[in-house]
């Protein structure tokens, strides 16, 4: 890092951070009960430090930045190519999360 | 003409005679009526298709696909005759999904540990592992497998752990000879389990399961086939006398996948159970429909195949005093016990029987024999320490006004004596079955403290242990308006012995198949 500077605050507070050592090493999200997302950054269930305050939340503020591309395939449809009009009746998702479909339907019990 | 089990109708079953059996489906048919038009090949086999086998619940996901992304039209009947043919002829033998029920009965609190890293880094980054291992392909099916996941999920290759390495080289070069080797499409297990008589399902059961928030219930289920379908009727109760009707349908899928839809009490419920190879007993998990985070096991021994004790309550007896204990199972006529005073048999009834028996000395155990199947009540005076189960739970906001309901949680407690070292923890520990403590939530760090997380997360029941979690959506009253998340410490007491656990409560699925 030696020759490199922050330029903004955020930035400058981790460099500093870091040289404190109080920058934790990122492990693997592991804590997960079968089903969860594993390692995906931002996790959706469970953060890396097994609890859920890192999480990125509330969920329906940054939902489409984070699943549209398919981050979280495995918790929120992908509308990309799986599930195209997931969204369509909640285009602001902090407002509009009501509307949203769970995907599987529940009528087709084997 | 309906016909829900179609290995009974296949002829595998012709034996039992008291089976009316009518005509089979002719699933080939079926499957040449509506996939052929796209992957027959020239040789007369299926693209894709003839390449697989994997379970109802993986065939039906395929179907459900077909018809969501390529135009695929089927009524509801077609379609399950469809997943029950390709289940039946290229389905998983009992051995082959025997480690990994609980992703078939969606059990809320397995955590897989079994895999290697490897496996989990490709595979288990986005779903379970078990939810490939339950599947088994040809090796240019596993080929094909990853070139789909690239389409389907293009982004797959700028996730974490796609981007930042060579993924597609080591999915194409390392990953598909290994699934090719460990799930390979002919196994020595299907060749068998084709060729094997298929357990009976009809008949009556014994049923010993419990309700969450309730407790045990047990009882009788009979399964009767009409008009070929496969009924499901019976009574199951709990240990206060309540009972619950029990009645639906079963379908019966690669000769011992029992799905039922019954209504148990007054509410839909679904079974997802696996027939033993000998017929004797059922297991697997049972849950109100749509509330499958609350599922519990569920275990039925048949009538008619032998003695076998399922499950005694109460669990132990206290020292120095008679008890009245219920005893459910198969075939439970004489029961003998390994205490000094003998049994008290009290009544006879469908499903086990009741009987009073006296204690012995704390430590040792009250031994309940009925043929070769015995129960061991353990005798204690003071409960050293409590374990909780799950140990490790997860919760999801729901409702709302939303479609995803909350995905509550029941935890239950049980009771250990620290054994001869007097040391909790060590391999000397008596487990002396379930009780009833008093619950509570506490924050499960300073993290959590700071977030006043046990404000907003729900409410535990302190004397059932179910916990209810809270509203689903952004919460004004919380920083930055954050879900009603939180990291809690679950505590149980139960005359002062203590135990705790670790319940998340996190952000709801929004799509949850029945594979995950």
């Amino acid at each position: 890092m030696k020759h490199m500077k922050p330029l903004n605050q955020k930035a400058d507070l981790l460099l500093k951070a870091q040289e404190a050592g109080q920058v934790d090493d990122v492990v693997a999200m592991q804590a997960g009960v079968a089903g969860c997302t594993a390692t995906f950054d931002p996790g959706w269930e469970v953060d890396p430090f097994g609890g859920v305050a890192a999480l990125c939340q509330p969920m329906e503020a940054d939902l489409y930045g984070c699943s549209d591309p398919c981050w979280w395939p495995a918790q929120v449809p992908d509308t990309m190519t799986s599930h195209n009009q997931w969204g369509d009746k909640a285009p602001n998702a902090t407002k509009d999360w009501r509307s949203l479909g769970t995907i599987f339907p529940d009528n087709e019990d084997l | 003409m309906k016909l829900r089990y179609s290995w009974v109708a296949l002829g595998l079953l012709l034996t039992s005679s008291h089976l009316a059996i009518a005509a089979a489906p002719d699933g080939a048919k079926l499957i040449e009526n509506n996939c052929a038009a796209c992957h027959k090949q020239p040789d007369g086999t299926y693209s894709r298709i003839s390449g697989q086998r994997k379970t109802p619940e993986a065939w039906q996901m395929t179907i459900q696909r077909m018809r969501r992304q390529n135009g695929l039209e089927l009524d509801a009947n077609t379609q399950r005759l469809i997943v029950q043919y390709l289940s039946d002829t290229q389905g998983l033998a009992p051995s082959e999904t025997k480690d990994l029920r609980y992703a078939l009965d969606r059990d809320p609190a397995a955590q897989e540990v079994k895999f290697n890293n490897q496996f989990v880094e490709m595979c288990g980054r986005c779903h379970t592992a078990a939810r490939v291992a339950l599947q088994r392909r040809t090796k240019d099916e596993w080929r094909t497998h990853i070139d789909f996941h690239v389409g389907q999920f293009p982004t797959i290759e700028y996730q974490s752990l796609g981007r930042d390495r060579d993924w597609y080289k080591i999915a194409v070069e390392t990953m598909v000879p290994l699934l090719a080797e460990q799930y390979p499409l002919e196994t020595e297990a299907w060749t068998q389990w084709k060729a094997a008589n298929k357990p009976d399902p009809v008949g009556s059961w014994v049923v010993s399961s419990s309700i969450a928030g309730v407790g045990p219930v047990f009882g009788v289920m009979t399964a009767s086939p009409k008009e070929g379908v496969l009924h499901l009727e019976g009574n199951l109760q709990s240990l206060d006398g309540k009972t619950y009707p029990l009645k639906g349908t079963v379908n019966i899928y690669t000769g011992y996948e029992w799905r039922a839809s019954v209504s148990l009490g007054e509410q839909a419920y679904r079974q997802i159970l696996a027939l033993s190879e000998d017929g004797k007993n059922l297991e697997g998990r049972h849950f109100a429909k749509g509330q499958d985070n609350l599922s519990t096991v569920f275990k039925a021994a048949k009538q008619g195949t032998g003695t076998q004790i399922l499950a005694v309550y109460p669990e132990n007896l206290k020292a120095g005093k008679e008890q009245e204990v219920v005893v459910i199972g198969a075939g439970i006529d004489q029961i003998t016990t390994s205490s000094a005073k003998a049994i008290e048999p009290l009544s006879k009834m469908e499903f086990g029987a009741k009987v009073k028996v006296a204690s012995q000395a704390v430590g040792a155990s009250v031994d309940l024999t009925v043929g070769e199947s015995v129960a061991k009540l353990p005798v204690y005076d003071k409960v050293d320490r409590l374990s909780i189960e799950p140990p490790y739970a997860v919760a999801r906001v729901g409702g709302n006004g939303s479609s995803t309901p909350p995905a509550n949680v029941w935890f239950q407690a049980v009771a250990w004596l620290n054994g001869a070292d007097g040391k909790p923890n060590t391999e000397d520990d008596i487990r002396i079955g379930k009780v009833n403590p008093t619950w509570q939530l506490k924050p499960f760090n300073e993290e959590a403290e700071k977030l006043k997380d046990a404000e907003f997360v729900g409410k535990m029941d302190e004397k059932m242990g179910l916990f209810a979690t809270a509203e689903a959506g952004p919460n004004p009253e919380r920083v930055y308006s954050t879900n009603n998340a939180g990291n809690m410490k679950v505590l149980a007491d139960y005359e002062g012995a203590t135990g705790e656990a670790q319940m998340i409560v996190t952000v709801q699925r929004w799509i949850d198949p029945p594979l995950r």
